[in-house]
């Protein structure tokens, strides 16, 4: 019995010796793969460009944050939530620990980090089968979504190119992955930064396989749209007149009645897809939950401020495209799926590339032409107005106000508000808001502070004034 | 065995020696605080002749003449008594320190006497008076230099456990080891608040034997890349050999309230307030109260409640010649002082052990558990019942005229949810370990011990329409399955009587896997239906798992020479999976020597010194505690996050580190521990001083490297200082005696290395932290670092702040931050007091910490005057600046700094110190004759209070709680407070019964 004792134990010993053998070795990530073997194929190398757009999905980045701040940092949302970071900035009141930003400094960067990474090392991947034009293609998403996401990151955290052409400080311009060596950028110039937008946008046409209609990926039209509004901002009429008209006078078409929110379809060159099991919402946001009313599931902290209100005409069939909250207040119904969190990401649409290049003909055309109109009509007639008529407008300053307010009325919600304003020397908010003076194009709390936890690490960053 | 054995050839021997004896003594045994001791040897002196006492304590024998009766037994000091002409001769082995007892060390026992290692051990014996709910808070006060902060009131929470301070910043747990196998001690629930779940709420306190807290080099070397935050080895109860069964049977009750309660605004208070804010403001110059909502309701007052905390614990525990066991069962009801916070406990365990020949042995420790917690989010939540009671309006209601709950949006509406929401935790677990043990040959012993820890934590949630229009479901089962296999083998020789030796070799490999298995989705038809499955869209379908290995080898040498010159050595070399290939394994080592000072002649003439020790250590050990397990390796990570649109995308997850490496700890020692005045006094005393080098840290990267932080091996930390323990016999008779003990912890901690590269205005480095605090060099680990508030200006009513220039200013920036106080106390401690005369007995616990600060981050919401019409605020906002020479809490109405007033500064930092009854007991144990007709050998009665007293600064007065830690386990984030719940005032009552 003894020696069956002995046996037993001699044995167990050495199972448990030998059993474990170089496991430590064996044990892997399960969820993730090197960073080797990220680029090691054709398949990896797609994975990280569909990657870049996963990002984007973020709250903070494509998800809705930088867009609603827009929206109510101006005159579109009467921003009544209680998150107290957002709270300071509608009150023109930010400090530059304000987490929310930082998320927004964090999240941004982070795309375009992504962007870096494919851009710099998709034409190394192994693979004869992997083709330079494929190859192009990848770059050349990747270089849009850099492009879109460097363009609304500076148009956030610089002063507009109108304050001191263009040569204020803006943000660190990065155009490699991190390989590990940290590195203190200091901040570029805006001009610097649009130089890259443009380069990369230009890059994307060029690299990207033809007027791609699917809008949940890059295409050549939202590329030009995107160049166009590039060019607006800059006050460069005539080359975003060139862009604007190669998409809308090309292949791309708006949606032909204000149905098409809920289709999607043609109307959207470019959309963040979001679906109920993949989307940027979370508990502290997103385009329904910022937009929707509590009883819907929603937040409900961004209904239509009195003055955007007043802005529609009552026969408007946008206005109608809204519902009123148990709160009494209006919210847009173009994100109105707070169970579920599916809703279009409207990035960049057809009807942008039709004001864009009414804008920029309005300002190069020394009169008013019917190509003017049409552009002008084409979003009115579709919301159910009457059509404007070369001379309902005595002059050409006439023509961009009403291209301006009408900007204002189609794309309300989707975060060009704060642009088209302080581009056009206009305050933020209306007078008579306690922040009217605050809100002047050049003021400092029109734009946000560089966050102070990225300065504490970064000796290099310049803070804004004011912060 | 050999002593089993024995035992048997004394029973027969006394038996044959009988035949001639003259006559025959009895006696009982008891301890020192009267309980009967079964199973202690009694023998006659020179003689292998005795007997051991039964259950009740009694003992029968026949002895010569003249006879001296020799009393041992396990933890007490032996006993001689001559028998004279005495027949019945009781003796107390009680009055003796615990320095005679076994010590129970990393992979074995000491003698306390011998060992050269510093360990504080906690028995049953020092908890058993104690509502202790959970293994951490058996430590609270019973242990120099352990620190416990409960961090929250809400049943479950998870405390801090820190020994001899703070080393580490990513992770700075001890080390738990149940019967040999350490614990999986990370928090697996959902991310539901600030406050994290205690992964030990498991275990049941009323199974522990004793708790050994190993603090120095010598003592935790032998647990290599995981003890430089300390050890702590909990062992349960097991049967003994020879021994009737002995059942007991435990049942208390008790009474749940908040210690604190913040006063919070009315509807009325608040209506006139939000008016006047809004004139004051300019942004509404008509606004009158009137035009508020009308209504009212007292949120906080719906959601406190008296609780209920009910156990009923039954076990057995007794042993044959060759086997032994302890079974043992505990259901255990709890129910918070808030709603949304009750649960239940069941355990079993069942211990074993069994000599199958004269040289092999085996046995089994097997604990099972469920839990149950049925619950709502906690703290740093506007889902948490108080937080969000204290956030609320006062003037919104949770359900519409109808009765109907209705959804108040963010600052949750916590009454309807606890209603009619479902949040359900369930925990199962199973600890324990079977092994085999066997004599090769004299003094040289095999043992194989394979070990397990399985969790699992299977979470539930269930949102009606609402909350969650259409309604949610959301279910998560976490799989923890840890098994590990050890292999010890173990040399005693005596050399000569002068000259002992030991020496320990062994092995241990430890995986650890886990699984995840979540699922959500949205669509209901009704409430009615609780499970994802019946809902529309799933919107969460994912499987994640995770690994991690550890394997070891480990040695010990001890020698000593005539009983008083004591030396140890340990080494240990650990390969861990989590760390880069360029630093894989590492090795660690101790060690340290001890001198009995009290055997050498020139102090053996001293009769009021009994023992006299003093020892040294010196050693290095390790941590690898960090978020993640590959956080040494460059990696793309899969998912959902970067998924899109139905394809599968990877996105840069984390940033390489090769060289990365576990925290090396170098810890140096000196105890000196005494036994006065017939062992009445006695006193350990320690310094020591703990160098952490490159200890890691998620050191956060500029952003503009697309990742937010990256782990590394950063600084270097001291923490030195010194442990003192203290007790005294003060009154020791046989019907009265009063002990007390006095723990002190006297610490420091310094950051005493970081990199340069990143300073703050005033030139220091610093590190992480929060935006209240951070490691500092110079400075502590967890630092203030805050703008200075100075307060509100009588003549303006405008708020002041302090600039970097000191001077008054009206609109500090960042830059105007100062380094405050520090969230570590210089000193915690404890005075423990046990009286007992006659049949009654009395004990009172005291802890107390001071030299700490406490940030109430709260605050910010609460005392914020620019929340009105938004937040639910405090009744101090009351006392609003109004005409010049006003001497006011809040800036005027029309200040300019009426926004900005809350923000963070000194303003919400706090002086955290304080003493505070811990407990009382008082209790009644029935007398032997009153119970002799029943099958009860023994009964006591017991009333015990629980947080009935505190002392503390003027937050005390604020309503809130000084014993808060709202960063949970993370050591970054101390002393913090996001409406923590306060701890809990309880009133309990309780029977235990032996027989």
């Amino acid at each position: 019995m003894k020696k069956k004792f002995n046996l037993i134990i001699i044995t167990l010993a050495v199972v448990a010796f030998v059993g474990c053998k170089d496991k430590l070795e064996e044990i892997v990530p399960q969820q993730s793969i090197s960073d080797q073997l990220a680029f090691a194929d054709e398949t990896g190398a797609t994975g990280a460009t569909i990657g870049i757009y996963g990002l984007a999905q973020d709250l903070e980045v494509f998800g809705s944050m930088p867009a609603v701040i827009s929206d109510f940092q101006s005159d579109n949302v009467n921003f009544i939530g209680s998150f107290p970071t957002l709270n300071a900035i509608n009150n023109y009141a930010t400090l530059a620990n304000n987490a929310s930003i930082n998320g927004i400094w964090r999240d941004n960067f982070e795309t375009i980090l992504a962007a870096n990474a494919v851009i710099t090392n998709v034409p190394d991947v192994p693979g004869d089968g992997f083709t330079q034009a494929e190859r192009d293609a990848l770059i050349g998403e990747a270089k849009f979504m850099r492009a879109a996401v460097y363009f609304q990151m500076v148009n956030l955290f610089a002063h507009t190119y109108q304050i001191e052409n263009g040569a204020n400080d803006a943000l660190p311009l990065i155009t490699e992955p991190f390989t590990g060596e940290v590195v203190l950028y200091s901040r570029a110039t805006l001009n610097e930064i649009h130089a890259l937008i443009e380069q990369d946008l230009l890059d994307a046409i060029t690299a990207l396989p033809g007027d791609d209609l699917a809008p949940s990926r890059a295409s050549v039209g939202a590329a030009r749209t995107l160049l166009s509004r590039l060019y607006l901002y800059r006050g460069d009429f005539a080359a975003a007149a060139t862009q604007a008209s190669q998409v809308s006078g090309g292949t791309y078409v708006p949606a032909v009645d204000n149905g098409y929110w809920a289709a999607g379809g043609s109307e959207f060159l470019f959309t963040i897809v979001n679906t109920a099991v993949d989307n940027g919402e979370t508990g502290s946001g997103g385009w329904n939950s910022y937009y929707e009313p509590a009883e819907q599931g929603g937040r409900g902290d961004c209904p239509f401020s009195a003055d955007l209100l007043a802005a529609f005409d009552p026969a408007d069939a946008r206005l109608a495209f809204s519902e009123v909250g148990d709160n009494g207040e209006t919210y847009t119904l173009k994100f109105n799926d707070a169970s579920t969190d599916v809703s279009f990401v409207p990035v960049v649409r057809v009807t942008e590339a039709y004001l864009n290049h009414a804008e920029a003909l309005g300002n190069t055309s020394g009169t008013i032409t019917q190509e003017m109109v049409d552009l002008l009509n084409m979003s009115r007639t579709r919301a159910g107005l009457t059509r404007f008529f070369i001379a309902d407008f005595a002059t050409v300053g006439d023509y961009l106000t009403a291209v301006l307010n009408e900007r204002r009325l189609e794309l309300a919600f989707e975060g060009h508000r704060r642009m088209d304003l302080l581009r056009n020397g206009q305050n933020l908010r209306p007078a008579g808001d306690v922040d009217f003076t605050a809100s002047a194009p050049g003021q400092d709390q029109t734009i946000l502070p560089i966050p102070q936890q990225e300065r504490d690490l970064n000796p290099n960053l310049t803070q804004n004034n004011g912060y | 065995m050999s002593r089993i054995l024995l035992l048997f050839v004394m029973f027969f021997v006394g038996f044959a020696f009988s035949a001639i004896a003259q006559r025959t003594v009895t006696g009982t045994v008891t301890d020192d605080t009267g309980e009967t001791l079964p199973g202690v040897n009694v023998v006659i002196k020179g003689t292998s002749t005795g007997t051991t006492t039964d259950v009740n304590g009694s003992y029968s024998l026949s002895v010569p003449n003249n006879a001296v009766l020799v009393f041992s037994y396990v933890g007490f000091e032996n006993q001689e008594v001559e028998v004279g002409a005495r027949s019945v001769i009781d003796v107390s082995l009680g009055g003796v320190t615990e320095l005679q007892e076994v010590l129970v060390v990393g992979y074995g026992e000491q003698s306390q006497r011998f060992s050269t290692q510093s360990v504080s051990t906690v028995t049953a014996a020092n908890i058993k008076n104690l509502p202790v709910l959970s293994a951490q808070e058996a430590l609270q006060g019973q242990a120099a230099g352990v620190q416990m902060v409960g961090s929250s009131g809400i049943i479950g929470a998870r405390p801090t456990v820190r020994i001899r301070g703070v080393a580490s910043l990513e992770g700075a747990e001890p080390l738990y080891v149940i019967d040999g196998v350490p614990l999986v001690n990370v928090d697996n629930s959902l991310n539901a608040g600030g406050t994290e779940m205690n992964p030990l709420a498991t275990i049941n306190p009323s199974e522990i034997e004793s708790v050994s807290v190993l603090k120095d080099a010598a003592a935790v070397a032998i647990y290599g890349s995981r003890g430089s935050n300390g050890v702590i080895l909990i062992n349960t109860k097991k049967g003994k050999r020879n021994q009737e069964t002995v059942f007991s049977a435990d049942v208390f009750t008790g009474w749940v309230e908040a210690t604190q309660e913040r006063e919070m605004m009315n509807a009325d208070q608040y209506r006139e307030y939000s008016a006047n804010a809004y004139v004051g403001q300019g942004d509404d110059p008509n606004k009158t109260p009137a035009d508020f909502r009308q209504t009212s309701f007292d949120w906080p007052g719906a959601v406190l409640r008296t609780g209920r905390t009910t156990n009923y614990s039954l076990s057995a525990r007794g042993g044959s010649e060759n086997t032994s066991f302890y079974v043992g069962g505990t259901y255990f009801q709890q129910e918070g002082f808030t709603i949304g916070n009750e649960g239940d406990r069941i355990n079993f365990r069942l211990n074993m052990d069994h000599s199958a020949t004269d040289n092999l042995r085996f046995g089994a420790n097997v604990g099972i558990t469920r839990l149950e917690f049925d619950r709502l989010f906690t703290e740093n939540s506007t889902f948490a019942p108080l937080t969000s009671a204290y956030l609320q309006v006062p003037w919104v209601e949770p359900a519409d005229e109808n009765g109907e709950f209705i959804n108040t949006g963010f600052i949750a509406n916590v009454i309807g949810i606890e209603a009619t929401s479902i949040f359900l935790q369930i925990q199962r677990r199973t600890t324990g370990n079977v092994y085999v043990e066997w004599d090769i040959l004299e003094g040289l012993t095999a043992k194989s011990d394979f070990g397990v820890d399985i969790g699992q934590n299977e979470e539930t949630q269930r949102y009606p329409d609402v909350f969650s229009p259409g309604g949610s479901g959301y279910k998560r089962i976490f799989q923890d399955n840890k098994h590990l296999i050890t292999n010890t083998l173990r040399y005693n020789k005596d050399i000569n009587d002068d000259m002992r030796f030991s020496i320990l070799a062994g092995h241990s490999y430890e995986i650890n896997r886990n699984e995840i298995i979540a699922v959500e989705g949205n669509g209901f038809v009704s409430d009615q239906l609780p499970n994802v499955a019946s809902a529309s869209t799933p919107t969460i379908t994912s499987a994640t798992g995770n690994d991690w290995a550890i394997e070891s080898m480990f040695s010990r040498l001890n020698y000593s020479f005539l009983d008083r010159y004591l030396f140890e050595a340990t080494v240990r070399r650990d390969g861990s999976s989590r760390f880069g290939t360029n630093n894989r394994y590492g090795n660690f080592w101790a060690v340290s020597g001890g001198w009995i000072l009290s055997e050498e002649s020139f102090l053996s003439g001293i009769d009021a010194i009994n023992l006299l020790k003093l020892k040294v250590s010196y050693g290095t050990s390790g941590n690898d505690q960090m978020g993640g397990n590959f956080r040494s390796l460059g990696l793309y990570g899969a998912g959902n996050i970067p998924s899109y649109n139905g394809n599968a995308g990877i996105e840069p997850s984390n940033p390489s580190n090769p060289d990365l490496t576990w925290e090396e700890t170098t810890q140096l020692d000196v105890t000196l521990t005494a036994g006065l005045f017939d062992n009445r006094v006695s006193l350990e005393a320690s310094y020591y001083i703990k160098d952490t080098d490159g200890f890691l840290l998620d050191v956060p990267l500029p952003q503009t490297t697309g990742f937010t932080s990256r782990t590394e091996n950063i600084g270097e930390v001291r923490n030195k200082g010194i442990d003192l323990a203290i007790t005294g016999d003060i009154v020791r008779s046989s019907d009265f005696s009063i002990r007390s003990t006095l723990n002190l912890g006297f610490l420091n901690n310094e950051v005493t290395s970081l990199p340069d590269d990143n300073q703050d205005i005033q030139g220091n480095n610093f590190v992480g932290g929060s935006d209240s605090q951070r490691a500092i060099q110079g400075h502590s680990i967890n630092q203030f670092y805050l703008i200075n508030y100075v307060g509100i200006d009588p003549a303006t009513g405008e708020a002041q702040w302090l600039d970097a220039d000191g001077e008054i200013t009206n609109a500090p920036v960042a830059d105007d931050r100062q380094i405050q106080g520090s969230a570590i106390p210089d000193l915690s401690g404890s005075f423990r007091t046990e009286v007992r005369y006659q049949d009654f007995d009395l004990g009172f616990l005291f802890t107390f910490v001071q030299g700490n600060e406490v940030f109430l981050s709260d605050m910010r919401f609460s005392d914020n005057p620019d929340n009105f019409d938004s937040f639910g605020l405090s009744t101090r906002l009351l006392d609003t600046w109004q005409q010049p020479g006003d001497v006011a809490y809040a800036p005027g109405f029309e200040a300019t700094t009426f926004s900005t007033f809350a923000q963070r500064s000194t303003q919400q930092l706090f002086d955290g110190s304080y003493v505070r009854l811990k407990n009382i007991t008082l209790g009644y144990s029935m007398p032997n004759n009153f119970l002799d007709n029943t099958f009860i050998d023994r009964a006591r009665v017991y009333v015990m209070g629980t947080n009935l007293w505190t002392f503390a600064s003027d937050l005390w007065d604020f309503g809130v709680e000084p014993e808060v830690n709202g960063g949970a386990s993370n050591p970054q984030i101390q002393g913090e407070s996001f409406f923590a719940a306060p701890m809990a005032r309880t009133i309990s009552v309780g029977v235990s019964l032996g027989f």
